[in-house]
């Protein structure tokens, strides 16, 4: 029974940590909220010169081929710090579906500048009107010619204004398929969706005939089913870091700030209240870091089993302790001066972002529920 | 990070279930987890009890020099989960074998470890707890019961209430004032009472269920032997709250029968939803509740898990201070989910029975409340308070 990070995954939590306080401090931060692209040239720089975005891209793509541990770590560090910018959908993301639903050579041809951060790309997989249901899109592929054209409407699409690349799902004849569009080619309109969270960037994408690269791999939606799994963990992983930071700032003003004479930590109803948060922080970071390591451990379908309810509980329980922060701040956490509704801000698009608890919660129902399950005799 | 277990630990697994199949009758299984009252149930235990000790499962976390395993904390929870497959009748002294003989080993005489723990483990004197009074529930270091020296005795009065095993035990590990001077924590002693002596009244507590689960003791002019003292004078506090320092596997498999539970009333809802139509699927929002329920006994796992883990691994974490909260929020829960599964069938019978027993779960302990500020103070670190 090992619960604990390796050394070395601490060591990467250190340095990245060490690396966003200095580089990427909460007054960068605020001058990112009204950017479409969330980050500057400098910053994505020291992102990539420390090997982050190509984590999850295998050595021979000029990656690392670390796993979703290694991920999380540098994740729950970057929602920590609010970070903006492109980093999840591309690092994870887009990534994944590349790693499993491209061909060797699409591999070769994609993964290289995403591991290296010289581009960035994105997943394109939601629709208005399927919400989470990205198995069955409306958009259409069809081929001219030698080229695949793609048409359709997508959103939210997570950085879709700042990434170079976009992943699109859409159907042709040969039924779903994978599609790669440049962003700044022919038939494409990005339009940034403005949501109250500042730090994580979204967008509408319309595609018309829009030139595009068919991913070559064969599975298609194992491929799409093995991405929505890293995002939904990768998700999670980014609101532990961020509902942690909430319940140090929370917890640190609840001894600061006085009134009655003395902290209003010493009153059983705040105190109560950070108990509750600390409960489900602590939950969610253990089901997160159990989920993690299903990823890049145990077969597909318990894969799947931990991230639905990895994601299904972060998305309800962590914005709750956002506003329980904003609480706790009160009268301060309801200013824009105080930081403390960024992080509110961020949990609540987390909620939304890859399934709620409603769509995950159906999805762990049909895995547990529906079927008799056959108590596995040591799944953890 | 790995979740595999060592290859000794199932080993142990696969000697322990190879000889629970060979030594466990259907008859001793059918006695189920609760002990209450006496007859032939008891004896039955008695009988199971004395089997496991002979074979060295009934504490397997304790040394081996007292008849335990010095189990890891790893085999202590193979232990449990096997025992729990199995569906075993817990051992007679739950609360003796975890909570007083860790006291008795760390504080105890050669004679009181030698007279009292081999019949403890083979459930031949069961043992019970006198802590609570009247008066003296969250608030424990207010108890009132005395005990006054007078030549080679001790003599001993006052009331205890929630006595778990009060009517069936032997022996009574009785927490009393012996300096009314001392601050509150420093004037309470220890002793291991002989539940035969002449002035010991035990009487039944009706709890809201209609059952008897705990009793009080009444206490008048009871002459204990001096040499029943455990551990140091006016230390008792101390003494009491001794616990074997690796055994931590117990609250970490608490959710062994709570995640039993819910997948009980997932398969009913199941069941009745099929008996409704065939081929009929459950409620949506009951589907829900359900998958939401079973996510929290499985995450109360996984939060038992990394408490074991960062203890094996000296991490210091929050985890285990958390885990009562959770178990007993996740256990109530899962009692009250037979009201959306059974409907109104839920308030008879054995669901009914649950449904309100379960009201003792954020009580018994350490109520909720009382925990939320220890964890507020011992863990947060903020400043006690109102």
């Amino acid at each position: 029974m090992d619960f604990e990070f390796e050394p070395e995954q601490e060591q990467l939590r250190e340095s990245v940590r060490r690396f966003l306080e200095e580089a990427a401090p909460i007054a960068w931060v605020r001058e990112q909220l009204e950017t479409e692209r969330g980050t500057t040239d400098t910053v994505w720089d020291g992102v990539a010169q420390l090997g982050l975005p190509g984590l999850l891209v295998p050595e021979g793509c000029g990656g690392a081929g670390l796993g979703m541990l290694e991920m999380g770590v540098v994740l729950e560090e970057m929602g920590r710090a609010v970070h903006p910018g492109p980093f999840l959908a591309s690092a994870v993301g887009a990534t994944t579906l590349l790693v499993a639903g491209g061909s060797a050579d699409d591999r070769d041809a994609l993964l290289p500048a995403l591991a290296d951060g010289s581009r960035v790309a994105t997943l394109a997989v939601h629709e208005a009107e399927g919400g989470d249901d990205w198995a069955h899109p409306s958009a259409i592929a069809a081929k001219r010619g030698d080229t695949w054209r793609v048409t359709g409407r997508k959103v939210p699409v997570l950085d879709g204004v700042g990434a170079d690349l976009l992943l699109v799902t859409a159907c042709s004849d040969a039924g779903l398929g994978l599609f790669v569009v440049e962003r700044e080619g022919a038939g494409v309109e990005a339009t940034a969706r403005s949501t109250v969270d500042g730090t994580r960037k979204e967008a509408e994408i319309a595609l018309r005939e829009a030139p595009a690269r068919r991913l070559g791999g064969v599975d298609p939606l194992g491929a799409l089913a093995t991405a929505a799994d890293a995002m939904a963990v990768a998700l999670a992983a980014d609101g532990v870091g961020t509902a942690s930071r909430a319940l140090e700032l929370a917890l640190g003003y609840s001894n600061e700030r006085e009134q009655f004479g003395v902290p209003i930590g010493s009153f059983q109803a705040v105190k109560h209240l950070l108990v509750d948060m600390l409960r489900d922080v602590e939950l969610a970071r253990a089901g997160t870091y159990y989920a993690m390591w299903a990823v890049d451990a145990a077969p597909p379908s318990e894969r799947h089993r931990a991230a639905s309810m990895a994601k299904a509980f972060a998305s309800e329980a962590l914005p709750r302790i956002g506003a329980d922060a904003i609480q706790i701040f009160a009268g301060a956490g309801y200013t824009w001066e105080y930081d403390i509704h960024l992080y509110y801000k961020r949990l609540l698009s987390l909620r939304h972002c890859w399934g709620d608890q409603a769509t995950h919660l159906d999805e762990l129902a049909r895995i547990v529920v529906d079927a008799r399950a056959t108590e596995p005799d040591r799944a953890p | 990070m790995d979740f595999s277990y060592p290859p000794e630990a199932d080993a142990f697994r696969a000697e322990l279930r190879g000889w629970l199949e060979e030594n466990l009758d259907e008859r001793t299984r059918a006695v189920g987890r609760a002990i209450q009252g006496g007859g032939e149930e008891l004896e039955l235990r008695r009988t199971w009890n004395r089997k496991l000790a002979d074979a060295r499962y009934v504490a397997v976390a304790w040394p081996s020099e007292f008849g335990g395993r010095d189990a890891s904390v790893i085999e202590q929870v193979v232990w449990a989960e096997e025992m729990h497959r199995a569906r075993a009748p817990a051992a007679l002294n739950p609360i003796g074998l975890a909570n007083i003989a860790p006291a008795i080993m760390q504080y105890g005489t050669e004679a009181q470890q030698r007279d009292l723990l081999p019949r403890m483990l083979r459930g031949d004197d069961i043992w019970c707890q006198g802590f609570s009074e009247p008066g003296a529930g969250s608030d424990l270091a207010s108890l009132r019961a005395s005990a006054v020296r007078d030549g080679d005795h001790w003599v001993v009065n006052g009331q205890k209430v929630w006595n778990t095993l009060g009517d069936v035990a032997d022996w009574c590990e009785l927490l009393v004032r012996t300096d009314p001077d001392a601050p509150r924590h420093r004037g309470i002693s220890c002793l291991l009472v002989d539940m035969k002596l002449a002035g010991i009244e035990v009487r039944p507590i009706v709890t809201i269920t209609g059952d008897t689960e705990f009793h009080e003791i009444f206490l008048r002019d009871v002459r204990v032997p001096a040499d029943a003292l455990l551990g140091p004078e006016n230390q008792g506090w101390r003494v009491a709250m001794s616990t074997l320092n690796h055994e931590r596997a117990g609250v970490a498999t608490l959710h062994l029968g709570v995640r039993e539970k819910i997948a009980k009333w997932i398969d009913v809802a199941r069941d009745r939803a099929a008996e409704r139509e065939p081929g009929g699927s459950i409620d949506p929002s009951l589907r829900r509740s359900l998958a939401r329920l079973y996510l929290d006994g499985e995450y109360l796992k996984l939060l038992g898990e990394r408490a074991l883990s960062g203890g094996m691994h000296g991490r210091s974490g929050p985890e285990g201070a958390l885990i009562k909260l959770v178990w007993s929020d996740v256990a109530q829960r899962a009692a009250e989910i037979s009201g959306d599964v059974l409907g109104a069938d839920a308030l008879c019978g054995e669901a009914g029975r649950d449904r309100v027993g379960a009201r003792s779960l954020s009580i018994a302990g350490g109520t909720t409340q009382v925990n939320k500020n220890v964890v507020a103070e011992r863990v947060l670190g903020l400043p006690r308070g109102r």
